[in-house]
C-alpha cells in the first residue's frame, strides 16, 4: 500500500528536521547559552525552536533555515529571559575587573591555550558584540544574514563586530595571533 | 566610497569578506602600500580562526530525551494536521478522537493551569511565544459546532461565515497544538487516557483488596520494600469524580499507585549509580500514635537500565512495636512484604513508599529507628549495598520535603477515598486543606503533582460531598 501525500510529507518533514537537528543543534545550544547564560536552560530554547519548525511549511522555511532558527531561537531565549525578569546586561565590571590583572604576554604556541584564552575574553565583551561575533564565526553569515537574525541594521553588525574584535585584540597578548 | 578613517569598521568587513568588489578594491590597494595595515588585518584574520576553533569545541547538544520529545511532538502535531485536512468539512462536527483528546486536554487544562480565559488575540500579536495565553473552555470547544455563534466577534467584519469557520478550524487547531507545545508529556498522558476511554466498569468489578495490617516488629524485624508501583488507578479515580460525579468504588483505589502518579526529584541520601534512596520520617498526620515513614527511590534521568534493585527496612525491635506498609494491598490479604522486590527501574521513575511506624517501650533518643539497605545489582559484578539510618527523631511536617508533603497528602487522601479502617482522624474536608497548603508551599511542582493535588482540591466538589465527609 503506498504513501498518502500527506504522509509523504510527514515523512520528508522528519527527515528534514532531523538534518536540521544534526547540523544546527549544537551551535543553537551555544547561541542560546550566550543569551540565557545557561546551558540547561538554552537547552530547552533550542527544543521549543525545533518543535517550532516541526509547524512550518518545510518548502518555505528551507531557504533560509538558518536565519530562521536562529530567529526563532533568539526570540524565545530573550521571552525566558523577559520572563524571568533577568536584565539583558553587559559584563562590564568583570571586564575592568580582567582588564587591570592583564594577561601575562608570553609566547602562545599552543592552541589549545590560544583558543582557551579566547573563548575567555569573549566573556568580556557586551552581550550583543559576543552575539554578533558568535553569529559571524561560528556559523559564518553575512551581516545581511545576521542583521536578519537581530533585527540590527548592517552598519550596526559591521560596527559591533569590529568594535568587538578590536576589544578582543586589546585585551589578548600580542603574541597570541601570531603565526596562526 | 566615503573616505576611510583610521580604525574605519570597513577594514574588519574587507577582512570577512563583507564589501562590494568596488570598495574592497580599494582597500587591498591601501593594504598593498601601507605594510602595517596588511599586518593588522591579518591578526584580525588570526583572531577570526580561533573564534572559529573556540565556538567548534563547545561541543554542546541537546540531552538524547530532548531530541525524541521534539520528534514526538512535532509528529503528533503532524497526525493532527492530517487528520484536519482529511476532515477539512466535518471538523466542527462529531466527536472525532482528535477533539476528544482536545477536550481531555482543554478540561484538564482550564481547571488545573488557573489560566484566565481570555481572546486568541494574545497569541496573535505575540506568534513567537509559546506560553500559554488561551484557553479555551469545554464550553468553548462544544460552541465550534454552532455555525451561528462567531468565536470571536471583532473578527467577523467582512468574512463570510465560511471564512469564519475556516479560521476558526485554523485558529482551534493553532490553539490545540499551542497546548501541546506547553507541556507535552501532560499531553501525551491525557492522550493515553483517552485512548483508553470505554464505559467506566460497576464497583462489584473491582476486585475487593485487603490493606496490609500492622507487623509486629519482634516477629518480623525486616521486610523487603516494594520497589515498583503502577500508576493508573489515578485515572479511575479521576474518571469516576470528573465523568459521574461520584467517589471511585472503594477498590478502584491503589494507594500506591495515587501516590506514585507525579514523579518525585529530591536530592539522593544514598546512591549506586543512577539509583538513589532518600528517607524522611514525620509525626504521622493521621495518626498521633504513629509515625509516618518515607521512603524515596529514584532512577536518574538518562542512567542506564540494566540494574536491579532491591531495598531492606531492618527495624529496632526496642524501639518499635509495629509498622504497616501503605498501600500495596492484596485481594487475599496477603502482605506483600514486597515478595521478589528485586527489579529494573525505569530510568527517570521514582517510587515512594510510606511506613507507618508505631513506636515502642523504649523512649526515642539518639539511637536510630532502623535502616534501609539498598542493593543494586548490575549486569557484572557482585552487588553494591548502601544503607541509611531512619532517624530517631522525627522531622517536622512543615521541614519535611515538597515530595514529602505531596506524596504523603496523596496517601492520605487515598486512605480517605477507600474509607481506610486505618485512615484515622482522616476527613475529605482534612485532606483538602492539607492539599491546598502543600500546593501552594510548591510552587515548582511538576504538571502531574499539580493535576494530582487539584484533583484532591476539588473531590468534595465534584461527587457533591457536604463538609465533615
Amino acid at each position: 500500500m503506498g504513501l498518502s501525500k500527506e504522509e509523504m510529507t510527514a515523512l520528508a518533514r522528519d527527515e528534514f528536521v532531523a538534518d536540521a537537528l544534526a547540523k544546527y543543534e549544537a551551535p543553537l545550544v551555544g547561541y542560546a547559552t550566550g543569551i540565557v547564560r545557561d546551558h540547561e536552560r538554552a537547552r530547552d530554547v533550542v527544543q521549543d525552536t525545533f518543535i517550532r519548525l516541526y509547524k512550518q511549511d518545510i518548502e518555505k522555511v528551507r531557504k533560509g533555515l538558518k536565519t530562521w532558527l536562529y530567529t526563532v531561537c533568539r526570540n524565545r531565549a530573550l521571552d525566558v529571559l523577559r520572563k524571568e525578569g533577568r536584565a539583558i546586561v553587559t559584563d562590564e565590571e568583570g571586564f575592568s575587573k580582567w582588564e587591570a590583572e592583564g594577561l601575562s604576554p608570553r609566547a602562545m604556541t599552543d592552541l589549545e591555550e590560544r583558543v582557551r584564552q579566547v573563548t575567555n575574553c569573549l566573556d568580556k565583551l557586551s552581550a550583543n558584540q559576543r552575539e554578533v561575533i558568535r553569529l559571524k564565526f561560528q556559523q559564518g553569515m553575512s551581516y545581511k544574514e545576521i542583521s536578519e537574525v537581530t533585527g540590527l541594521s548592517s552598519g550596526n553588525v559591521g560596527f559591533l563586530i569590529h568594535t568587538g574584535l578590536k576589544r578582543m585584540r586589546s585585551l589578548l597578548p600580542d603574541d597570541l595571533l601570531e603565526d596562526i | 566610497m566615503k573616505e576611510l578613517q583610521p580604525d574605519d569598521p570597513r577594514y574588519t568587513a574587507y577582512v570577512l569578506d563583507e564589501l562590494s568588489p568596488k570598495e574592497g578594491k580599494i582597500i587591498a590597494e591601501r593594504a598593498q602600500a601601507d605594510p602595517s595595515l596588511t599586518a593588522e588585518m591579518a591578526k584580525t584574520q588570526a583572531l577570526g580562526r580561533l573564534l572559529c576553533e573556540a565556538y567548534e569545541r563547545e561541543g554542546l547538544s541537546l540531552h538524547p530525551v530532548q531530541r525524541a520529545v521534539i520528534k514526538r511532538v512535532g509528529q503528533s502535531q503532524e497526525v493532527m494536521a492530517m487528520r484536519s485536512a482529511r476532515r477539512r468539512n466535518d471538523w466542527f462536527r462529531g466527536v472525532g478522537i482528535a477533539a476528544a483528546a482536545a477536550a481531555a486536554v482543554v478540561a484538564g487544562l482550564v481547571i488545573l493551569a488557573k489560566t484566565p480565559v481570555t481572546s486568541s488575540k494574545a497569541l496573535v500579536s505575540e506568534p513567537e511565544q509559546l506560553q500559554l495565553d488561551v484557553v479555551l473552555s469545554p464550553a468553548t470547544l462544544a460552541s465550534w459546532g454552532e455555525k451561528t455563534t462567531p468565536l470571536v466577534a471583532a473578527d467577523t467584519n467582512g468574512e463570510t461565515p465560511v471564512d469564519i469557520e475556516a479560521s476558526k478550524a485554523t485558529r482551534a487547531r493553532e490553539e490545540f497544538t499551542q497546548r501541546v507545545l506547553n507541556d507535552p508529556q501532560r499531553f501525551f498522558a491525557s492522550a493515553e487516557r483517552t485512548a483508553r476511554r470505554h464505559n467506566l466498569p460497576e464497583a462489584a468489578s473491582f476486585i475487593p483488596l485487603q490493606e496490609n495490617d500492622y507487623l509486629s516488629t519482634s516477629d518480623r524485624p525486616s521486610t523487603t520494600v516494594p520497589v515498583m508501583a503502577g500508576r493508573t488507578s489515578f485515572a479511575w479515580v479521576e474518571r469516576f469524580l470528573r465523568e459521574r460525579g461520584e467517589l471511585p468504588p472503594r477498590d478502584a483505589v491503589r494507594l500506591e499507585e495515587l501516590v506514585n502518579y507525579p514523579d518525585y526529584r529530591e536530592s539522593a541520601e544514598a546512591q549506586v549509580g543512577g539509583v538513589a534512596l532518600t528517607s524522611e520520617l514525620v509525626p504521622c498526620p493521621w495518626n498521633e500514635d504513629c509515625l509516618l515513614l518515607g521512603l524515596l527511590l529514584q532512577r536518574q534521568p538518562g542512567s542506564a537500565e540494566t540494574e536491579k534493585v532491591s531495598v531492606q527496612l531492618k527495624i529496632d525491635e526496642k524501639r518499635v512495636a509495629e509498622y504497616r506498609l501503605l498501600g500495596f494491598a492484596q485481594p487475599d490479604g496477603q502482605v506483600i512484604a514486597g515478595a521478589d522486590a528485586s527489579h529494573p527501574l525505569a530510568a527517570g521513575n521514582s517510587t515512594y513508599v510510606f511506613y507507618e511506624i508505631r513506636p515502642g517501650e523504649v523512649p526515642f533518643d539518639e539511637v536510630p529507628l532502623g535502616q534501609v539497605a539498598l542493593k543494586v545489582t548490575g549486569e557484572v559484578g557482585a552487588p553494591v549495598y548502601r544503607t541509611l539510618e531512619v532517624p530517631a527523631i522525627p522531622n517536622r511536617w512543615l521541614d519535611s520535603s515538597n515530595s514529602f508533603r505531596t506524596a504523603a497528602t496523596v496517601a492520605a487522601y487515598a486512605l480517605c477515598l477507600r474509607d481506610s479502617p486505618y485512615k484515622g482522624s482522616l476527613s475529605f474536608e482534612w485532606v483538602e486543606s492539607l492539599a491546598k497548603q502543600t500546593l501552594l508551599e510548591h510552587p515548582e511542582a511538576n504538571s502531574a503533582t499539580k493535576e494530582l493535588l487539584q484533583l484532591i482540591i476539588q473531590t468534595r466538589s465534584l461527587a457533591g460531598l457536604g463538609p465533615q465527609v
